[in-house]
């Protein structure tokens, strides 16, 4: 049985820095959304991301048809970043006032920042502007709990948890199991199950 | 992004990009952003600071007190001096005056180190940090070209424990006391450079561009010395080992930076002690005593008999008033027609 | 929507699929973005195929050996992108006069926008200049699909085909549905009574266009050529390959259904007019939708002016009426531009007081993100010593570049030394120019930096070109042990090929000495000798110097077990914002892992970002960075 959507197509945008692990995260949500059955397209740019760039996955889930990998103006319904700069700079192209953001909490500073030639908003502001910006904003400590789980590049599959802990995306923890168990060893897939349980619980007592 | 101009490009522009540069080192001795190599200021980095020690330092941008005084500037005692020592006589310059002095404040125990100019691997003239009686002597003569001696300033303060001394030209000297008054100013520890031995300068030269004059004269051995006979002799003398060379001073005089007409202070007024040549008199130096310390180390060496000291001829007193009033008066002009 | 589909497949995977389907022995490229995924996604199955992979020198050796296999029978298949096609361009034209043997399939990936590139071009006219056919999917599944029919028309006709992707279309995940594998095992001959060569000239040159004829029919009957929309539109958009999805999303949220129809052509080379005919008798309006340059535009419009005395005159809109840019990618957001600007529409997409506060919040907020080298990374201490040789020197000397990681040196992260780039092993190219000019009074010193994995690709012949013709010149091999900015393909210079096995290196000193040219291997860790070195180079007047600074990539010494350092900034030597420093570390040497704390006043490292490799130790004037030997865990 084919899920429903709560838009067709629901737009997802997943942003942050080369190296995140962002493209992993996008591939597995895609993953889970395939074996429901649903029609998913994920468009990505990346090439000179991984020397410190921003990099974005673009994803479009439909019951009814294949889209395109680029997102018009605007019409991003969910916006989820390991990077919280990156998120605010995806609004400018993407957001509508009815958007929802999901986003970690640390930044990570532009090298000309720390170089001193441009200034990185305090956190706070960036929060208190995604607020302004969209319907709903999850602020969540995505590096922190991935620290305590023992790595901070755990933080995309926090992420993920969170993203299916908002309730918008039809999957559940469930499904991540067996991907999991095709993708990784034991020990990884448990790994990244509690990660994933994680960002779920992250969401749910937000 | 701001869009002040920083104080290296105030030294940039001003000073660097105009000829200006007389090579002290100043700038260049407490910050990275500049570097001294093969007689000339290279900028490796550009700096963004609004206000910094750089431009304090500059002794172009802040000229010392002789572009206000008239005459040779402060002087306690003149006299003619040698060092008593047959062997220091020859390897100094003149007289080997400047080295008696230091190698006895060091002995005793005034400073612990001090800043000289030796020859570099290259041949090139460079700052040295010189504690022994030795290391001294191997910097005694006059280089004639932009040393930079200040570059070293840093690592010698580091090096040191104690006290510096330093030995240097009149811009070199004015430096050190725009160094002085800037960390005054900022309320900061003084890094100590306690004595200051001024030489009497009329120009120094690029390094490069000698350099490349004297191979072009076919001189390949290392050379030991300079020295300009008195008028009217006209000559610029390169000694080697071997051989002295005599070149027409109408070949040098172009390669002299405008930094060094653009200063007036032949003499180093701001120095402890300032020391020449003795015009007309080979083998001695003329020695004017500006300051108390100056006075005490010069009554050291006096008792102790290293120097023969007699008093300076009027005739030699008048050419020195009449050579550094002429230097100081086309200087003025030259600064008020260029620094506006 | 009743199949459970297969796979999510990037473009590049469900093109390798598709050459699988089409039972392929043989595959070659060279790596290069956004074409490198195809022949990686292939050597890892060609453990389980019949099927020899590799990564080629360059990519007119990687036709050849793929024209090879065809000629002896084997279908195979050559992958590049868009720079490469220049490069292979000399052995397709005559390829297309020889002919080939069994089905042989040219994809080249374009980047529009040049989003990894030195350029945005397109590759298309390759088909036009050595009349191939030319197929451009839509979509993963049809990329897939569309490879398979490649190599069964490539071997119709017995000449090369070429398939076309883009960025957007190569790394696009989608629901694919693979077809069945084909197993042949032909044995490779070939035959002595065929002659693979292009003379007579004229004659072939004839032969070569019936061949495009009965393309241009497979093209007519292929199940590629779609049309969405009315009966009669008022607006028909011509399009091909990513402008499919952006057209019809577009027409979508304008609500112009009713209105504009949609036409996708699959091969754009030779045009399919038959198919096409119809629909243009009953339009007016047309617009084209196409990535890179306005080459259907331009095939269309020939054929209308053809056929203008039959069917009248049309307005054409896309690139030369301005309605659609010369430069950059499509995007949907295009094709809404020019919709609503040829039929007078108002469209917002998004309400005008939240398009402006989001303007302004963006614009006031949000700083770029400026690329950079990674921590660790040689070439930021390869570019700190040139720079400080090239300043000591003081005769205005410059950088030559090349294309690489490296390449960042034109900006900050790498001292913004670098003053030209044009094509793999073009500064070396350059400096047989310059390096004649002495005599002319020219006394710029001029320094080449080559990566090692482009010294193999291109800069060879040029080395023996400096060498032969007595140039002046100095050459800076950046031996970072890898493919790097590419995703780590193997090279020569390195100890596996793409199929894991082990091969002979080959290392640059060897070459550089068959040459007589004495070479100079430093670290270029060692920040001082570097730039020493450098310096006593730039001194020489004559001859061809050769200096290696030979460090692995950061990332490769992460995968092999990291640095060994743990660095620390000592908090009461550093000097933070005061003269003498200036935060000399974060805001010159600019390595992402020295951070500046606001509060302290003091620089700091990012112990997540930092890999410890210590160099930093060596940049900060007061010596307030600590390194420690890291405890074995």
């Amino acid at each position: 049985m084919i899920p429903d959507l709560f838009k067709e197509p629901i737009n997802l945008i997943i942003t942050g820095v080369g190296g995140q692990g962002n493209v992993l995260a996008s591939q597995v949500l895609g993953r889970m959304l395939i074996r429901k059955g649903l029609l998913v397209t994920i468009g990505e740019t990346y090439g000179l991301s991984q020397r410190g760039g921003a990099v974005m996955s673009q994803v479009r889930i439909s019951t009814r048809k294949t889209y395109g990998p680029m997102i018009p103006q605007g019409q991003a319904d969910l916006v989820a970043g390991l990077e919280p700069l990156e998120v605010l700079r995806t609004l400018g192209n993407y957001g509508r006032p009815d958007i929802r953001v999901l986003t970690n909490d640390r930044p990570i500073y532009p090298i000309n920042v720390l170089s001193g030639s441009s200034v990185y908003p305090e956190t706070e502001k960036i929060h208190q502007t995604l607020e302004d910006l969209a319907r709903k904003v999850w602020w969540l400590p995505i590096t922190r709990e991935a620290l305590q789980l023992g790595n901070a590049i755990l933080a995309n599959m926090v992420m993920v948890g969170a993203l299916i802990g908002t309730g918008l995306l039809p999957v559940t923890v469930e499904d991540f199991t067996p991907l999991a168990q095709s993708l990784w060893d034991p020990q990884r897939a448990d790994l990244n199950t509690r990660a994933i349980e994680t960002g779920v619980q992250l969401v749910r007592f937000a | 992004m701001n869009q002040t101009i920083s104080a290296q490009d105030t030294l940039i522009k001003g000073v660097l990009d105009q000829d200006l540069c007389s090579a002290c080192g100043a700038c260049v001795g407490l910050c990275p952003y500049f570097t001294f190599f093969q007689g000339r200021v290279v900028v490796v980095d550009r700096c963004s600071l609004a206000e910094g020690r750089c431009g304090a330092f500059c002794p172009q941008l802040n000229p010392g007190e002789w572009l206000k005084q008239e005459g040779l500037g402060p002087i306690q005692e003149q006299w003619m001096t040698r060092a008593q020592t047959r062997s220091l006589q020859r390897k100094g310059q003149y007289g080997g005056t400047v080295t008696t002095l230091i190698q006895l404040a060091l002995e005793m125990g005034w400073i612990q180190g001090a800043l000289l100019t030796g020859i570099g691997k290259g041949g090139e003239p460079e700052g040295r940090l010189c504690r022994t009686r030795a290391e001294v002597l191997a910097c005694a003569g006059s280089k004639y070209t932009g040393a930079g001696t200040l570059s070293a300033l840093k690592p010698a303060l580091e090096a040191n424990e104690g006290p510096l001394g330093a030995v240097g030209l009149p811009c070199q000297v004015t430096a050190l006391t725009n160094i002085r008054s800037y960390f005054s100013r900022k309320g900061e520890p003084l890094p100590e450079v306690k004595l200051k031995i001024g030489l009497f300068c009329t120009w120094s030269l690029p390094f490069k561009k000698m350099q490349k004059k004297i191979r072009e004269q076919g001189i390949h051995d290392p050379v030991v010395k300079y020295d300009i006979p008195p008028p009217p002799a006209e000559e610029f003398q390169v000694f080697t080992r071997k051989k002295t060379y005599t070149l027409p001073l109408t070949e040098i005089r172009p390669l002299v930076p405008r930094g060094c007409l653009a200063c007036g202070d032949m003499t180093a007024e701001g120095a402890d002690i300032s020391v020449g040549s003795a015009e007309g008199v080979p083998g001695w130096n003329t020695v004017l005593i500006r300051s108390e310390k100056g006075r005490q180390l010069f009554k050291e060496a006096q008792y102790k008999n290293l120097l023969d000291v007699k008093p300076l001829p009027e005739k030699n007193e008048v050419h020195l008033q009449t050579a550094a009033g002429l230097k100081k008066s086309r200087a003025r002009a030259l600064r008020e027609e260029i620094l506006v | 929507m009743s199949e459970v589909p297969d796979q999510l497949l990037m473009g590049n995977e469900a093109i390798a699929r598709g050459a699988l389907e089409a039972g392929i022995s043989f595959a070659a490229g060279y790596p290069g973005n956004p074409s490198s995924e195809i022949i990686e996604t292939l050597a890892k199955e060609a453990k389980n195929h019949r099927l020899y992979v590799e990564w080629s020198i360059n990519e007119k050796v990687a036709l050849e050996a793929a024209a090879a296999a065809s000629f002896a029978g084997l279908r195979a298949l050559a992958t590049m992108k868009q720079n490469g096609v220049n490069v292979a361009s000399d052995f397709i034209t005559n390829l297309t006069l020889s002919g080939t043997g069994a089905g042989l399939v040219l994809v080249t990936c374009d980047d529009p926008s040049g989003i990894s590139s030195t350029n945005e071009q397109d590759a298309r006219f390759i088909a036009r200049l050595a009349d191939l056919p030319l197929l451009e999917p839509s979509s993963p599944q049809e990329a897939l699909e569309m490879t398979r029919f490649a190599f069964d028309l490539s071997e119709s006709i017995h000449n090369l085909v070429v398939l076309r992707s883009v960025s957007r279309l190569s790394h696009t995940r989608q629901n694919c549905r693979l077809g069945e594998l084909r197993r042949e095992d032909p044995r490779p001959r070939v035959d002595l009574n065929k002659v693979f060569h292009t003379f007579p000239v004229m004659p072939k040159h004839q032969i070569m266009h019936d061949k495009l004829r009965r393309a241009a029919e497979a093209g007519e009957q292929s199940p590629f050529n779609r049309y969405e929309g009315p009966d009669r539109p008022e607006l028909m958009i011509i399009t091909c390959g990513s402008g499919w999805d952006y057209s019809r999303e577009a027409v979508e949220l304008l609500g112009l259904g009713y209105r504009v129809g949609v036409v996708k052509l699959g091969m754009t080379w030779p045009l399919p007019v038959k198919w096409l005919r119809p629909w243009m008798e009953k339009v007016s309006k047309v617009l084209f939708i196409e990535e890179v340059d306005p080459f259907l535009e331009a095939g269309v419009k020939e054929w209308a002016a053809q056929i203008g005395p039959e069917i009248g005159t049309r307005e054409f809109f896309g690139k030369e009426s301005g309605h659609i840019p010369h430069w950059g990618e499509q995007t949907p957001d295009r094709v809404i531009e020019a919709l609503t600007g040829i039929l007078g529409l108002d469209y917002q997409s998004r309400e005008s007081v939240y398009q402006e506060k989001i303007s302004k919040r963006i614009q006031e907020m949000v700083p770029p993100r400026e690329f950079g080298f990674c921590p660790g990374c040689p070439h930021r201490a390869t570019y700190w010593a040139v720079k400080n040789a090239l300043h000591l020197d003081g005769r205005e000397g410059f950088v030559a570049g090349d294309i690489g990681c490296y390449t960042m040196g034109i900006g900050p992260t790498g001292f913004n030394q670098i003053k030209s780039v044009h094509a793999m092993g073009s500064g070396l190219g350059l400096l047989s120019g310059y390096g004649q000019l002495s005599p002319f009074g020219f006394s710029q010193p001029v320094i080449s930096v080559v990566g090692d994995s482009t010294f193999f690709h291109a800069a060879i012949p040029a080395l023996i070109n400096l060498v032969h013709n007595q140039a002046k010149a100095l050459i800076l091999v950046l031996d970072n042990r890898a493919t790097a900015m590419t995703g780590f393909q193997p090279h020569p210079g390195l100890e596996t090929n793409v199929l894991g096995q082990a091969v002979p290196p080959i290392p640059v000193e060897n070459l550089c000495a068959s040459l007589g040219l004495p070479v100079t291997i430093l670290d270029p860790f060692d920040l001082e000798p570097t730039s020493e070195q450098i310096f006593q180079a730039l001194q020489e007047t004559e001859g061809v110097r050769v200096l290696i600074l030979r460090r692995p990539c950061a990332l490769v010494q992460g995968r092999e077990g990291g640095y060994p350092f743990r660095m620390q900034v000592n908090a009461e030597r550093c000097l933070g914002e005061a003269c003498g420093c200036n935060r000399y570390c974060s805001r010159v040497f600019r390595c992402p892992g020295l951070i500046w704390d606001e509060k302290s006043g003091r620089a700091q490292i990012d112990e997540v970002i930092c890999v410890g490799c210590g160099v930093c130790t060596q940049v900060c004037p007061q010596k307030a960075i600590e390194k420690e030997e890291r405890q074995a865990s």
